[in-house]
């Protein structure tokens, strides 16, 4: 069980990762701007889909769109927030991998998109590992993908076979992804 | 295939302009020259996106099947029967002792993985498979080990 980190820790930390991973990361505050920004990249489906009501969306789903992370605005916990920013933080390592290949497969198939989250998702898998020593809970896995992605269920039944083999690495302490291993290096450095 | 190009370049933009935002004082000649290149981003994107399909050929697996594929990465069988990696590319490459093997889930399942050697299973028989919904089991690890 790895070390509980203050405040100002975690917060160096998602300035550390932020940077690193040259990502913006901005509060979600406007829900119409949201859904305007949706609206042009031609997945509002995506977005309504998966939107249980607006203050949900603004309060507790984090969307990433390109390098920009739109953080929700009721996670106020900086442990809470820091393990859900591993999850976008994958989505934006993998945009800067390849900016139009990236969008073109997430756009452009649910199975890739359901891979692609289920690849972030691992990067939050590893994030929570390192920093709480605890997994995802089983309905968590199980569910991964039926919320908010507008995937079908084979299409969800594989990112959900895939968060599950990623949850089968961490827990035995391999650490595959950017991410992770940008958590494993910082830690090591600061804390002791 | 619209959707596509203006996600593409709105994506482009906006990391364009961060760019030119720390770089330059004044954003406005840097700016215009990026749009210069939309023209040129959209047919180069068009063909690029007209030419190359989304998913290879199906390779007739089980969906929800897992394996060790070719080049020693974990692989799931999709419901369109294709073989996906897990993203993480060769198990080797992540450690000295990592293989991808056999093994079981914190969740009770058993599938493929990279993993330690120590956590390998014994590879099921192959007309065994690995069908996650056969092996799944609601009474597995409920919560973090």
């Amino acid at each position: 069980m790895p070390r509980e980190l203050t405040r100002s820790e975690l917060q160096a930390l998602e300035d550390f990762l932020v940077k690193r991973f040259r990502a913006i990361v901005v509060a979600k505050t406007d829900l119409m701007v949201m859904q305007a920004v949706a609206l042009a990249f031609g997945v509002i489906g995506l977005f309504v889909s998966g939107l249980p009501s607006s203050t949900d969306f603004l309060s507790r789903w984090a969307t990433t769109l390109g390098p920009v992370v739109w953080m929700p605005t009721g996670e106020r916990d900086p442990l809470g927030r820091l393990i859900l920013l591993g999850h976008e933080l994958g989505h934006v390592a993998d945009w800067w991998a390849d900016p139009v290949g990236y969008v073109r497969r997430y756009v452009g198939s649910t199975e890739l998109r359901a891979k692609a989250e289920a690849q972030a998702e691992r990067r939050r898998i590893e994030v929570q590992f390192l920093l709480t020593g605890t997994l995802p809970t089983v309905s968590e896995v199980r569910t991964f993908c039926e919320h908010g992605y507008a995937v079908p269920i084979e299409a969800a039944d594989l990112g959900e076979d895939l968060v599950e083999m990623a949850a089968t690495s961490t827990s035995a302490g391999v650490i595959a992804t950017d991410v992770g291993q940008a958590v494993r290096d910082w830690l090591r450095e600061h804390v002791s | 295939m619209l959707s596509i190009l203006v996600a593409s370049l709105w994506l482009t933009a906006v990391g364009h302009a961060r760019a030119v935002s720390v770089a330059l004082p004044r954003p406005v000649a840097p700016i215009a020259r990026t749009l210069g290149w939309v023209p040129a981003g959209l047919v180069l994107l068009a063909l690029t996106l007209g030419c190359t399909p989304l998913l290879g050929p199906v390779d007739g697996c089980p969906p929800r099947a897992t394996r060790c594929g070719p080049r020693g990465t974990a692989q799931a069988c999709s419901g369109t029967g294709r073989w996906h990696d897990d993203g993480t590319g060769p198990c080797a490459q992540l450690g000295p002792d990592v293989t991808c093997c056999y093994t079981r889930s914190p969740y009770g399942r058993e599938l493929h993985a990279c993993v330690p050697r120590s956590a390998c299973l014994p590879e099921p028989p192959a007309d065994a498979g690995t069908d996650a919904s056969s092996t799944m089991s609601e009474g597995g690890v409920s919560d973090a080990p």
